[in-house]
């Protein structure tokens, strides 16, 4: 490309160019790939980031979204299907079950700003299509009339919320306290159950242990900060603060 | 992209052998200090992984990596122009001068250009995105991404008259 057809194109060109056009332009200004070095030490970095994630559950797609009143409690249905929670779950088969090893804090300072709050994991517990307790998954692809049920565990007595985010969009199910162990998220006395309807896309469910003085609000903030910067790790960010938590993608095929 | 998602680590190669003289050049011409560009290079690699969950499914891979390169570099940028402030001014990159080679000086006019034509501009005319492409990597507007490609033509061609180059139209 001589340097006049390299101007008009620079100057005088409409997007989008030509992939000839595109392809000339970079030749003339020397646009190879990256150092061999940078690509090796990307790489290398690559590498350890993954492995560092490789105990970590697939994240879901996050596309925005409006309807978040799918989270619903009482009536026959969701009374049936707490009853074959309860029923069925000790013949199902579960994933191991973690929930880290309980330290006495009593003694111990707050440093910091923030003091850390305890850590907590969730479960999701898969009623499939209304009639039977699949198992506990993390790598499930839910659809249409199914529906999931949380699990919730935690290291010492929390104050916990539960949120949804899907699209990008992040909403706050459930606000409660757990005690030491686990526990099924109920609203009043009923389990909380999200029903997967048609349009729903896949989507992340975070369940965040509050330090004290850490409200819900700031939680949210921070999510939508992390979400808006480009993510990142969610989990990561709400550390940042003080906060813990465990996070489960859902897969949603809606066909 | 899904299968990076579920921590497929032979799809994260191939979306990182597929795209990564594309995303090197665009950091590249983002970032006036190489050392920037390499760390931009790398950080935007990891943000890629670290970031899979705000994928949207169905939309181009190759836009969505392409705005996280933008947003590092411009973070990047940022926190290096701190830093540098605190021990020397930030060198401004030369002006094409008579004494340059044409692409040289091309180059550098393109350098001149500020972060907000530069970042359409590369888009457009060294990467090959639309109008509306552009608009997704920068979360402005078409009728603004055309603009500023516009404006960017306008003051390149400026740049390039002061130093002997222009075209003929």
């Amino acid at each position: 490309m001589s340097t006049q057809a390299l101007l008009t194109y620079l100057l005088n060109g409409e997007s989008p160019a030509t992939p000839a056009q595109i392809e000339q332009t970079q030749l003339v200004f020397g646009e190879g790939g990256p150092p061999e070095h940078l690509i090796s030490s990307t790489m290398k970095a690559m590498s350890a980031e993954i492995g560092s994630h490789q105990q970590t559950p697939p994240i879901a797609l996050i596309k925005r979204k409006n309807s978040v009143n799918r989270l619903w409690i009482g009536g026959a249905i969701a009374l049936a299907a707490a009853m074959l929670l309860q029923v069925d779950i000790g013949d199902v088969e579960t994933t191991p079950h973690t929930i880290p090893h309980t330290v006495q804090t009593e003694n111990f300072t707050p440093k910091g700003a923030e003091a850390s709050a305890p850590e907590v994991s969730l479960e999701l517990a898969v009623l499939s299509r209304g009639s039977n307790v699949e198992r506990f998954s993390s790598e499930q692809t839910y659809g249409l009339g199914d529906s999931v049920f949380f699990r919730a565990g935690s290291n010492s007595s929390a104050d916990v919320a539960l949120f949804h985010i899907e699209m990008g969009e992040v909403t706050t199910l459930i606000e409660t306290t757990l005690e030491q162990g686990e526990t099924d998220l109920a609203i009043g006395d009923a389990p909380a159950q999200w029903l997967f309807e048609a349009g729903d896309e896949d989507a992340l469910f975070l369940l965040v242990s509050l330090p004290s003085g850490t409200s819900v609000d700031r939680v949210t903030q921070t999510l939508n900060d992390t979400l808006r910067d480009g993510g990142g790790d969610l989990c990561e960010s709400l550390r940042m603060i003080g906060c813990q938590c465990d996070d489960r993608a859902v897969m949603v095929s809606t066909e | 992209m899904l299968r990076v998602m579920n921590g497929d680590p032979a799809a994260y190669n191939t979306l990182f052998v597929r795209h990564k003289v594309g995303v090197w050049s665009f950091v590249r011409r983002l970032n006036r200090i190489e050392a920037l560009a390499e760390e931009a290079f790398q950080e935007t690699w990891l943000k890629v992984f670290r970031s899979r969950v705000t994928y949207k499914a169905g939309s181009k891979f190759r836009s969505w990596v392409f705005t996280i390169a933008a947003n590092t570099s411009r973070d990047l940028k940022r926190r290096e122009s701190r830093r540098i402030e605190t021990v020397e001014m930030v060198r401004e990159p030369p002006a094409p001068s008579k004494t340059m080679g044409d692409e040289a000086k091309i180059l550098s006019a393109i350098d001149q250009l500020s972060d907000t034509l530069r970042e359409p501009f590369i888009l457009g005319a060294l990467q090959g995105f639309d109008h509306n492409e552009i608009a997704e990597v920068l979360g402005i507007s078409p009728s603004n991404a055309r603009a500023r490609m516009s404006r960017a033509r306008a003051t390149l061609r400026e740049n390039l008259s002061q130093s002997g180059l222009g075209d003929e139209s």
